[in-house]
């Protein structure tokens, strides 16, 4: 089944959303079920483009450099998780490390950060890690912006002595930050105009230094944010809803909000549709079938073309034909490149947005033999090579990729 | 990495007795884990007598399916089983693919498909993971004093009104209440000699509950900040130590995979019911252990 979805595959997902071409040969092998096993394999190494077409480099870092920016393609961000998550850049050329930010209380640690290469933004909390299992959810959190120029220091937001009553649990700090030049925006709660609490979605701009609310949510009970993107002048987010008495079933829809018009769209209408990310034209968003993470997509937008979502990465690539079971999630477009995470952990593959190409970076040999990316920056790709053959003995690569 | 095991576990117990004779002091200045309780002698000897009874009940079951062992052998073995833990099986409220077939060797594949409630407090993981696993199996009130099955009474009786549940804490006595049966034990992964023994074990154990049992488990994962490769699905980008509980409720042994409930809300990645290998699984609770 899971091969005659290949084909399928094959012969219509990729023509139609990708607008790369299968050569005839390949999808007359793939015409006729004996010859379906030798046209698999044959089809499936020319789904993939050559890797030295995007490839300039790749190399190994030090094992505790868990990358969460980059300055350029030499100059990473990490947090130092010895030091209350301090952030340090980490120099490719000499193998150096340089302390750039503590947090601003020695009581706190630096939960989120983002990085542009004019400024520094990030959360700093309460680590309550003991007591609240998950996340630090301390409502003594406090977002700082630092120019990287200039060193001035901004004190931006932070808890306001509110209280959220929900019927789940709820983080008061923002989990993440996304800037794009001078703006950047997160997702939050604070007390509005009208006296009431709402969940928020903000941004900030560094050239007026003033915040702006771009959405909220008053019923902030049964509708969840997902954290804020921003490319440019457009922003997107969703809106979810929990069953939360059936199978964790999650339903929701796209925004997309335009800072020049001042307009906000819902880009989705399946109500299977959330966790959406922004790079120039290109939104990824992830789909989830009857709200269920089991065979869970990515879909692409592209705000110049037909405004239509169209599935790319999906349980039916030939990545995942061997596996079952398979989730999809986190998809992230940077540098014209999209990165996604799943549960199988094999294969490394990428796309390419500007040829609409797959790259296999990394070909699993077997079930042990696991690659996950974690971050893609810019052109720089983050991700690790586990070989788990010895349970005992797990090999961890923390690998970076530099892309043309 | 054995003598580190139980190195780390007699710190534990020290940090346990510290616990004990402050509770309230020792969790505010030990912010960065979870609170752990030692188990009685005997505890841990049942935990262990059941896991070697479902071992050789799994080994039995595939003994029956290379025809080393004769049906009435399995027979046999499966009902001394069942006589001693229970069989909790209920067509109403759970489907148990592979149970149906049972007879035949369907070890392979079983998911109980227990709800996935979310966490109603940032700490009560535990407790909304327990919710999970007593719900799905049906359970609304509580045998023997007639409470509801809410998140707060779990907590009450976990421990954890206003701080995580402790491990192995009151996790046994907690679930068997519920329960109306002495079914669950708290196991200690540091009763594996090591990490591969412990996921294999992990794996023998899940399916024991699932498959023969029809029930869930709990699984007490530590994800660390300094490995991202053992992570929950959702977690990859956490950047603290994340000490979390969620419900196991299935297995695909031909591909190594468990399935588990996680209450976690916060992030919609993570939240729901995901598969993961049995070897990130395995890795994720090698510091605490499993209720099972």
């Amino acid at each position: 089944m899971k091969k005659i979805k290949l084909i399928l595959f094959l012969l219509f997902v990729i023509p139609s959303c990708c607008g790369c071409e299968i050569n005839n040969s390949s999808v007359q092998n793939s015409s006729t079920q004996t010859d379906n096993q030798s046209s698999l394999s044959a089809t499936s190494s020319e789904v993939y483009g050559k890797n030295d077409e995007i490839v300039l480099k790749s190399d190994i870092l030090p094992s505790d450099i868990q990358v969460r920016g980059i300055k350029n393609e030499n100059n990473f961000y990490y947090f130092n998780y010895k030091e209350n998550n301090s952030i340090y850049i980490y120099n490719t050329n000499n193998n150096s490390r340089e302390l750039i930010k503590k947090p601003i209380s020695n009581k706190k640690i630096i939960i989120t950060a983002a990085f542009s290469e004019k400024w520094l933004i990030w959360v700093e909390d309460e680590d309550l890690n003991a007591s609240n299992e998950n996340q630090p959810t301390s409502k003594n959190w406090s977002l700082y912006a630092q120019n990287l120029e200039t060193n001035e220091l901004l004190s931006i937001d932070g808890y306001k002595n509110i209280e959220i009553n929900t019927s789940v649990g709820v983080s008061y700090a923002p989990e993440a930050i996304s800037i794009s030049n001078d703006n950047f925006v997160y997702r939050t709660f604070d007390r509005l105009a009208d006296g009431n609490v709402y969940a928020v979605i903000k941004l900030y701009n560094f050239a007026e230094k003033k915040s702006y609310i771009i959405d909220s949510i008053k019923d902030y009970y049964n509708n969840l944010y997902s954290d804020p993107q921003i490319s440019g002048s457009n922003i997107v987010w969703s809106v979810s809803q929990l069953n939360l008495k059936q199978q964790s079933d999650e339903n929701g829809n796209v925004f997309l909000y335009n800072l020049d018009s001042k307009e906000k769209m819902q880009i989705s209408n399946d109500d299977e549709t959330t966790s959406p990310y922004i790079y120039n034209n290109y939104i990824v968003a992830r789909l989830k079938p009857n709200g269920q993470n089991e065979n869970s997509e990515l879909l692409l937008y592209d705000l110049t073309g037909d405004q239509k979502w169209k599935s790319i990465i999906n349980p039916d690539n030939p990545e995942y034909v061997e596996e079952k079971h398979i989730e999809i999630y986190n998809g992230i477009i940077s540098g014209g490149y999209l990165m996604w995470s799943d549960n199988v952990q094999k294969s490394l593959v990428l796309y390419d947005l500007n040829n609409n190409q797959f790259y296999e970076l990394y070909a699993s040999k077997n079930s042990n033999d696991n690659s996950l990316p974690f971050n893609i920056c810019n052109n720089v790709l983050f991700w690790y090579q586990v070989d788990r053959s010895d349970p005992d003995s797990t090999i961890t690569k923390n690998m970076y990729t530099i892309l043309k | 990495m054995l003598q580190m095991k139980k190195t780390r576990f007699i710190i534990a117990l020290l940090i346990v007795c510290m616990i004990s004779t402050s509770s309230a002091f020792a969790l505010q200045t030990e912010p960065s884990t979870q609170a752990i309780t030692q188990q009685s002698t005997t505890e841990m000897q049942k935990a262990q007598d059941k896991a070697t009874d479902a071992t050789a009940l799994y080994k039995a079951e595939q003994d029956l399916n290379n025809g080393k062992i004769s049906q009435s052998a399995f027979n046999s073995i499966k009902k001394n089983y069942i006589n001693e833990y229970g069989n909790f099986n209920r067509s109403n409220s759970t489907t148990v693919v592979g149970a149906t077939a049972a007879t035949v060797g369907s070890t392979t594949y079983g998911v109980l498909s227990i709800p996935c409630v979310a966490q109603t407090q940032t700490w009560y993981c535990g407790p909304a993971s327990a919710y999970n696993v007593l719900s799905g199996y049906g359970i609304t009130t509580n045998p023997s004093d007639g409470r509801s099955l809410t998140q707060t009474n779990l907590a009450t009786d976990l421990g954890a009104l206003s701080t995580g549940a402790a491990f192995s804490g009151t996790w046994s006595s907690t679930m068997n209440s519920w329960l109306g049966s002495s079914f669950y034990y708290a196991q200690w992964a540091s009763s594996s000699a090591n990490v591969s023994s412990w996921i294999s074990g992990l794996m023998t154990k899940t399916v024991a509950d699932v498959h023969y049992s029809g029930l869930g488990v709990i699984y007490d994962t530590h994800q660390t900040s300094s490995d991202t490769t053992n992570r929950l699905v959702g977690y990859t980008t956490v950047t603290t130590d994340v000490w979390h509980y969620v419900a196991g409720d299935g297995y695909d042994t031909t591909s190594s995979l468990v399935h588990y409930a996680d209450c976690n809300v916060y992030r919609s990645s993570a939240f729901g019911s995901h598969w993961i290998s049995s070897s990130i699984m395995g890795n994720v609770t090698w510091d605490r252990g499993m209720v099972w």
